[in-house]
């Protein structure tokens, strides 16, 4: 095969290089780069102000960038206009036209913007009953085709957001920007439109920029998951790894639900192998964590509310506190040497009386161990 | 007394306030107007004879009448198109997050401040075709019988425009950012976006804008009182002027008559306007 035949990579990823926004003195993106691949669903994590809608708009082109490149589809597009970036943005609010009907809405990014129809022709407007075939095509792929001729004011949260997803899709953009999508919805429906969501990703095999400050959202969608904190991005990852492997202890805290629980403690080592001791208690170290964290070292120790076990044998002397259930899950909040950790109970389990004395054991194979100055993770 | 009955009392007592200012500045003067305009009274307003409710035609249908309709409404026409979109291109102009911006706002909003009068006399001056520094446009002089509206508008038309201009910039803020910004991802063009999108979500501001500038406009009587004094040669006398001028007793039947003829144009005018607005109007959400 020779180098004619290979077609050039067809790239519709997004590429963030050293990418800053500065308001004034105020600096809402500090230095990001990020790549996400063609076909990738993206989520931006992170709590509201960590600059996550402001990296969106940056690659929508609503905001500019102070400094720094966006690349799109392998075009720099920093000075590229928004309609000509071949994006769709799915607003918080959803942004529709409240004046115009539901075909309307739908129908408005194909009135001024020119698009590939013949292949090798020119790009050009697409004609009015090509309008209406899409439409109606991207319409029926909603569920819409029954409410094309409603106003906004007339449909429920959840059929305004098919709206402004149907908006975002009867271009084909290379890649959908999706802020919030799911905030202004009730929770059955929520999770419910969270699983069409990701059925129309994995339909579409369009790149997903997608934003959000719920990481359940992040865990249950994202390809991979980059979380942000003050402008800056902490950890790019997959859902699973991120949350298995937190770089430092703002991820670590961010996600899970209920999150990490952390507690000071110390790195020793003595004649039986290395120790860790925390909440008063010696509790061994397997050498795969203590061969990173030297002897002596005083770290933050995190351990997820699922890896503490109620156990006669266990190393900790707790005492129950208070005890949350969920159904299929209980949390039992636990006092600990005057730390506070929380547990994670199925409810197939016996139930632990409030106050009674318990011994807690910890998973040791899945502590973490962070750098009490930095945050950052030691192992 | 039943509990129903006490109920009824109460609610009527509750009326008396409302009833009593609408009785005192509406209702009886209308009542006045009425038998006014039904009696005649002498040169020295010492005697009236009643002349009954033929008077009211013959009045409506005089040439004065028609006359003062005739101007008001092309009064109307130079005022409030002109009006409605001079503030709406301020406004968007204004509309915008600029260093200094609030400046511009203050100034272009000042004219509400304004009353009548002093516009009108700023008018006069500039008018003048002396010392005017329009006294070279001979479209708006107010020497020819022709043009002397048309000044008499220019001075409304700057008047109002503060108004216009607040009501309409207040209405442009209130369209989300999110939908201006859609357009945009949309790939509408600055002017495609301002007649597509946020003119029409405007539009409830620009329909009460409408209403209001043609009442004005129906009822403008102190520019034209200042800048021409109804001249030259009865070129500018609207209604309301003519109905003003009824003042010797001997003339006031007819003038109440015109009154209540101007009520009723712009009675309907209003009506008309609310029906046919509010059906191409977009409310809301």
């Amino acid at each position: 095969m020779g180098p004619a035949d290979r077609l050039p990579e067809v790239v519709s990823g997004v590429t963030l290089e050293g990418v800053t926004k500065r308001y004034g003195d105020v600096t809402a993106v500090d230095d990001l780069s990020l790549e996400v691949a063609d076909g990738e669903l993206l989520v931006l994590l992170g709590p509201s102000g960590c600059g996550k809608t402001t990296v969106l708009r940056m690659i929508a082109g609503l905001e500019e960038v102070t400094e720094g490149e966006v690349h799109i589809g392998g075009r720099p597009v920093n000075d590229v206009p928004p309609k000509d970036r071949d994006v769709a943005m799915v607003f918080q609010s959803y942004a529709l036209y409240p004046h115009m009907t539901v075909a309307r809405n739908i129908e408005s990014p194909l009135l001024a913007r020119k698009m590939p129809v013949e292949t090798g022709q020119a790009p050009r407007r697409l004609r009015p009953p090509e309008r209406r075939e899409r439409v109606a095509q991207v319409a029926a792929s909603v569920g819409l085709t029954e409410l094309l001729d409603r106003k906004p004011a007339a449909l429920s949260g959840g059929q305004r957001q098919r709206v402004a997803l149907a908006r975002a899709m009867v271009a084909r953009p290379a890649a959908f920007l999706m802020d919030e999508p799911l905030s202004n919805l009730d929770a059955q429906l929520r999770v419910q439109t969270r699983l069409e969501l990701v059925e129309l990703h994995q339909r579409l095999a369009a790149t997903f920029v997608y934003v959000t400050h719920d990481q359940v959202e992040a865990m249950t969608m994202a390809d991979r998951i980059a979380v942000m904190a003050d402008g800056r991005l902490q950890q790019v990852g997959p859902p699973q790894e991120v949350y298995d492997r937190p770089r430092n202890l703002f991820v670590a805290d961010f996600l899970g639900s209920p999150p990490m629980n952390t507690l000071p403690g110390t790195v020793r080592v003595g004649a039986g192998g290395p120790s860790l001791t925390v909440a008063g208690t010696e509790v061994p170290l397997p050498d795969a964590l203590a061969e990173r964290v030297p002897a002596g070292t005083g770290v933050v120790v995190g351990v997820r509310p699922e890896h503490l076990t109620v156990e006669p044998t266990g190393e900790l002397d707790a005492r129950v506190t208070t005890v949350e259930s969920l159904g299929h899950e209980r949390l039992l909040v636990c006092s600990v040497d005057g730390s506070r950790l929380v547990v994670r109970q199925a409810s197939t389990q016996a139930p632990t009386p409030i106050d009674t004395p318990v011994r807690l054991s910890i998973d040791t194979a899945r502590l973490h161990l962070f750098d009490p100055g930095t945050g950052e993770r030691l192992a | 007394m039943t509990r129903r009955r006490r109920e009824a009392l109460l609610g009527y007592a509750l009326l008396v306030p409302s009833a009593a200012v609408f009785a005192t500045f509406f209702f009886i003067p209308l009542v006045r107007l009425v038998t006014t305009g039904l009696h005649q009274q002498n040169r020295t307003g010492t005697a009236e004879r009643a002349v009954g409710w033929s008077r009211f035609g013959e009045v409506l249908t005089s040439h004065d009448f028609l006359d003062g309709v005739r101007i008001s409404a092309t009064y109307v026409l130079y005022t409030v198109p002109v009006g409605v979109v001079l503030g709406v291109l301020l406004a968007v102009a204004a509309d915008r997050r600029l260093r200094g911006m609030a400046v511009f706002r203050a100034i272009f909003s000042s004219t509400v401040a304004t009353s009548a009068a002093v516009a009108s006399v700023v008018f006069l001056v500039l008018l003048n075709p002396q010392i005017g520094y329009f006294s070279s446009i001979d479209a708006f002089s107010l020497s020819d019988p022709d043009t002397a509206l048309r000044g008499v508008a220019l001075s409304s038309v700057w008047q109002n425009l503060g108004l216009t201009f607040v009501i309409v910039l207040a209405a442009l803020q209130a369209v989300p950012d999110e939908v201006r910004e859609a357009a945009t991802l949309d790939g509408y063009g600055p002017v495609r976006r301002l007649f597509r999108v946020t003119l029409p979500l405007i539009s409830p501001a620009l329909a009460f804008l409408a209403v209001v500038l043609v009442i004005f406009a129906l009822q403008a009587f102190a520019q034209v009182d200042i800048l021409t004094d109804g001249g030259p040669v009865g070129a500018t006398e609207t209604l309301v002027f003519k109905i003003f001028n009824s003042q010797q007793p001997i003339d006031q039947g007819t003038g109440a008559i015109m009154a209540i003829g101007l009520f009723g144009i712009t009675l309907v005018v209003s009506l008309v306007q609310f029906v046919l607005l509010d059906r191409r109007v977009h409310h809301g959400r």
